[in-house]
């Protein structure tokens, strides 16, 4: 945990043509180097060059689909990536055959499979229509060949078949309902030969679908249907030697189709990473970012390819103009829960502090004084460590947050014994420090005071950043700067002095420091301006820098004033807290006095929704006080995120 | 009871009756009507409540069918913000009222579809439902076939019937059979719809939405008649079998060639106030359709009027906004095109008031 980013150093890496391959296949192997994409920069034959390699990584591209999609059909899982040292570009030329003999195979057979399946539902289908008939002793051609009858057997939907009954009044016809299947019904049409075309019609009108079973089946119902099933068992075991053969590919190719998978998928993901290098006329130009620790490792890799290989090194500083450096952050660790918090407000810049281990500090201590409780704590506390332990499955996702709700309970717990509390019972524990229900006034002055060192804490952290940046105006004039504390410190002190009696500073002290804190604020716009060299000074004339100050000034001593007294909430959270369990136990004893099962579920009841609701209540105070009172003083973000260039091992990982 | 329904749409109410003031006066018609072409048109269009809608359109853009396209979204808008403070048990029929246009998109874009036209040019004849969730008509378009568009429609409340006529569909390379399944499927649920209201709410919308529904079977059976030459089975079965009037018989009389306009007089008497039939001329349908949809347009306006607190005044709110659209829609398209106030005059559901004193 550090409180500035990891340094980073910008390099430039020349590489003549005929090494380009070998160097991208070492920084991807690397897996350190965050590429920035200048293929803008190009010398005029190179374009053929930056095509070649378009064209190459299309072909890979087009390869990699038709891969997955035989691996797919093969039902292969492409795993993980099975050899590192496939980490190189390949020729497609060399792969394309054998992936075109495999689908050939494949295909025939998948065809052979889906056809015989298609020729199942079929007889499926005939079957199903025919079953309701299954009884009747007559063949079926005779049913649905009559010279003076027509017929229709099929399918429609069954709130349809009133409609059109109602709609046939004026012609004579049999609508048999044979089975109802979900809101389908299958039903025998039958009427009168000379209106057919009416009655075609008709049950189209109606959505009758009819089924044309062909005229070879003949006999009946039954005997159709015995037919239609043993057509079907032959078809099955065609289905079945199909699979077998697929089956027996898929054991002899598994391995070997995996590996071309992912030949060739990084074979795609390097030539399009050489799409996006700069192009000299003999030569590639690679930018990027790397760890100033990793330097000289890639240094020596690289002159080991060949000393024709020139790096420029650019080691970025802690000025402004640094900003554009991705931010290391390190995903593993006990705070790595905090380092969400903190990148959820904003990823850091790399001249910017990181304020996650204060956020690990503050957070479960303003979190614990507000709900204080060695019973809910110890609750919480185990949470934490399940979801740290990854003890169940569906938490997994959220076990980086293990650690702030493992801290948070601990500082609950610590709580809990100064407050006397336990499982909301106030009277168990002898109070370390103070019962918050008997000393409100004292709890919320007490957080106040919290309030304006942690507040304090922030104007000197955003005076540290604008020391590392050199942003001298911001430091010294700025209302977030040296001015801004003093100002604030004035305004403490004279409160301060008018409440406490024979006060050690005069008050004629406060009073002069915070004029002149204002004056300051009140200038540095101007001050500003007037050391960046930019005119006019005033911008917008005096008058409107006049106005607009002045209302900047009003808002910086609101927002002190706002501020601090956010923090009293810390208090009234811990009052609460108490009070919301008291409310339970007064409730418990309404319902059953005796103290008897009615009144220990009632108090279960209660802890439960106090721990859940309130605890999530107090989150986001927590996180309120920490973002809008705390980070705003003096952390901006706005930082990129560092993220090298490296081939994912699995799909899943996606490439990066 | 009664205090129960002011509680349940007092809200609504109040809302609806500021809505209301925020529709087109006749004079106002009257004024827009009298633009010499789109541009100014617009410009006074500018001047009225639509200014929201057309702020948005982009500049350049001026095409009757774009500016028609923005000024719908007034509707989707107010349909919002009605659906949103309507009473929990009256918000589904709301909800499904405003299917309608879903389902409209629906048959649009397969038409689109089958035809091969692009995403581009199919989206600004759609019904803009905007944030609402709606179908996936851009995947569907860009699918380019109607079967696999129909695919997409998985798990959705349209997906038994377009599988039902999938099957139509392949023997007849018609979309016919798609949009009759669709349009009959969607009206069944909205009349279903009703019987979940209370038995005041029921009683008004009954009125209103029969009323449209006898407007469409009228439509369709008159159009089954005269251009499809369908059996009497055929129409009976491509129509519904409810409605605020109209019932089978009447439609087994049209199929038995009586005038369908001449029926809708005998049914509909007040239909006379709003317009002469031109039963002799059958290409003139389309007159007779704006004239029974004028009648609609005078029961919607009767209850504005309306005390009571039910259901009636915004669902009746909402048809009479939708067709202020559908008129200034067709004022966008004869402007555009430059027609003469006599020929488009007409087609419009509110006459124009010089017209009226004529």
């Amino acid at each position: 945990m550090k409180w500035y980013p990891e340094r980073m150093t910008e390099v430039e890496i020349e590489v003549p043509n005929h090494f380009a391959r070998k160097v991208t296949e070492l920084l991807a192997d690397e897996g350190f180097l965050q590429m920035e994409d200048i293929s803008y920069l190009h010398a005029e034959e190179s374009d053929v060059r930056g095509s070649n390699w378009q064209v190459k990584a299309n072909q890979f591209a087009n390869l990699e689909k038709q891969l997955l999609e035989t691996l797919h059909s093969l039902n292969i899982d492409p795993g993980q990536s099975p050899d590192e040292h496939i980490k190189m570009i390949s020729e497609p030329e060399d792969i394309q055959p054998f992936v075109n003999q495999l689908e050939e195979e494949i295909q025939a057979r998948s065809k052979d499979l889906m056809a015989s399946q298609q020729e199942i539902n079929l007889r499926n289908a005939y079957i199903r229509l025919l079953n309701p008939l299954s009884d009747v002793k007559i063949p079926f051609e005779r049913i649905r060949n009559r010279r003076y009858i027509y017929s229709v057997l099929g399918t429609m939907p069954a709130d349809k078949i009133d409609r059109f009954k109602t709609s046939m009044t004026n012609i004579p016809f049999v609508l048999l309902e044979l089975k109802k299947e979900g809101d389908q019904a299958i039903v025998l049409l039958l009427g009168s030969r000379q209106n057919k075309e009416y009655l075609h019609r008709a049950a189209r009108s109606a959505y009758l679908v009819g089924v044309d079973l062909p005229d070879s089946y003949r006999g009946t119902p039954a005997e159709i249907i015995e037919v239609l099933n043993k057509e079907n068992e032959t078809l099955q075991s065609r289905i079945d030697s199909s699979s077998q053969e697929i089956e027996k590919i898929r054991d002899s190719r598994s391995n070997r189709l995996r590996e071309l998978y992912w030949r060739v998928r990084y074979s795609r993901l390097l030539s399009e990473s050489l799409m996006r290098f700069g192009k000299l006329k003999h030569s590639y130009l690679v930018a990027g970012w790397l760890p100033s620790n990793k330097l000289e490792k890639l240094s020596s890799d690289l002159q080991a390819i060949s000393t024709s290989i020139i790096i420029d090194v650019k080691e970025s500083g802690m000025d402004s103009e640094s900003r554009n450096a991705p931010i290391m952050i390190e995903k593993k660790g006990f705070d790595q829960g905090f380092q969400k918090l903190v990148t959820t407000y904003g990823m850091p810049s790399y001249n910017e502090l990181n304020p996650t281990l204060l956020l690990l500090l503050t957070f479960p201590l303003i979190f614990g004084a507000m709900f204080g409780d060695v019973g809910h704590g110890l609750i919480l506390a185990i949470a934490g460590l399940v979801l740290m332990l990854k003890k169940i499955k569906k938490l997994e996702r959220l076990a980086s947050l293990g650690s702030v709700v493992l801290l948070c309970g601990i500082s609950a717990i610590v709580f809990g014994f100064l407050f006397g509390s336990i499982f909301g019972i106030e009277d168990l524990l002898p109070a370390v420090w103070m019962h918050p229900m008997h000393n409100i006034m004292n709890l919320l002055l007490i957080t106040a005071g919290f309030g304006a060192i942690l507040l304090s804490l922030a104007n000197i952290l955003a005076l540290v950043n604008d020391f590392h940046q050199r942003h001298w105006v911001h430091f010294f004039f700025n209302s977030k700067g040296l001015a801004g504390l003093l100002l604030y410190w004035s305004l403490l002190g004279l409160i301060l002095s008018l409440f406490i009696k024979n006060f050690p500073v005069d008050q004629l002290v406060f009073i002069v420091v915070a004029i002149v804190s204002i004056l300051m604020i009140f200038l540095s716009g101007f001050l500003e301006r007037y050391f960046e060299k930019k005119r006019p000074y005033f911008e917008g004339g005096f008058l409107l820098y006049f106005i607009q100050s002045f209302f900047e000034l009003f808002e910086t001593l609101i927002g002190y004033l706002s501020n601090s007294l956010s923090y009293v909430r810390i208090g009234a959270f811990a009052v609460a807290h108490a009070g919301l369990s008291s409310v339970f136990f007064i409730l418990a004893n309404i319902v059953d006095p005796g103290k008897g099962v009615g009144y220990w579920l009632i108090v279960a009841f209660g802890n439960i929704f106090v721990i859940g609701f309130e605890g999530m209540i107090v989150s986001i105070q927590t996180l309120r006080l920490e973002y809008y009172e705390f980070f705003s003083k003096f952390f901006s973000g706005g930082g990129r995120k560092y993220q090298p260039f490296q081939l994912a091992k699995s799909n899943k990982e996606g490439a990066k | 009871m009664i205090l129960s329904s002011v509680s349940a749409y007092a809200n609504v109410h109040t809302r609806v009756r500021g809505m209301i003031g925020n529709l087109l006066g006749d004079e106002t018609v009257a004024r827009l009507s009298a633009s010499p072409d789109l541009n100014t048109l617009i410009a006074k269009l500018d001047e009225t409540s639509y200014a929201s809608c057309l702020a948005t359109s982009e500049e350049t853009i001026k095409s009757s069918r774009r500016v028609a396209y923005e000024i719908r979204k007034k509707l989707t808008r107010d349909y919002k913000i009605i659906i949103q403070h309507a009473p929990s048990f009256a918000r589904q029929l709301l909800i499904q009222l405003f299917k309608l246009y879903e389902v409209d998109n629906l048959k649009a874009v397969l038409r689109g579809i089958e035809v091969g036209e692009q995403w581009e040019k199919i989206r600004y004849t759609l019904f803009p439902i905007e944030d609402y969730p709606t179908l996936p008509f851009e995947e569907m378009v860009r699918c380019g076939t109607v079967e696999s568009a129909i695919a997409l429609l998985h798990n959705t409340e349209y997906e038994a019937d377009l599988k039902l006529a999938l099957t139509r569909f392949h023997d007849e390379k018609s979309l016919f059979p798609v949009e009759v399944a669709i349009d009959l499927s969607y009206w069944q649920r909205l009349w279903d719809q009703i019987d979940t209201l209370p038995h005041k709410d029921q009683k008004i919308t009954r009125i209103l939405i029969g009323m449209m529904v006898d407007k469409n079977n009228l439509t369709w059976a008159a159009r089954y008649r005269i251009f499809h030459r369908f059996s009497e089975s055929e129409i009976i079965n491509y129509t519904l079998p409810f409605g605020y009037k109209i019932d089978d018989s009447i439609i087994r009389a049209i199929a038995a060639d009586r005038d369908p306009y001449q029926l809708m007089a005998e049914i509909y008497p007040a239909i006379l106030k709003e317009g002469n039939f031109d039963s002799k001329n059958t290409s003139k349908w389309q007159l007779n359709e704006t004239i029974f949809t004028r009648m609609i347009y005078s029961t919607c306006r009767h209850a504005f009027s309306d005390g009571s607190f039910t259901i009636g005044l915004p669902l009746a709110y909402l048809l009479v906004l939708e067709m202020e659209i559908q008129d200034l829609t067709l004022l966008f398209e004869a402007k555009s095109l430059e027609m003469p106030v006599d020929q488009y005059a007409p087609y419009l559901i509110r006459k124009l008031p010089h017209l009226t004193k004529n």
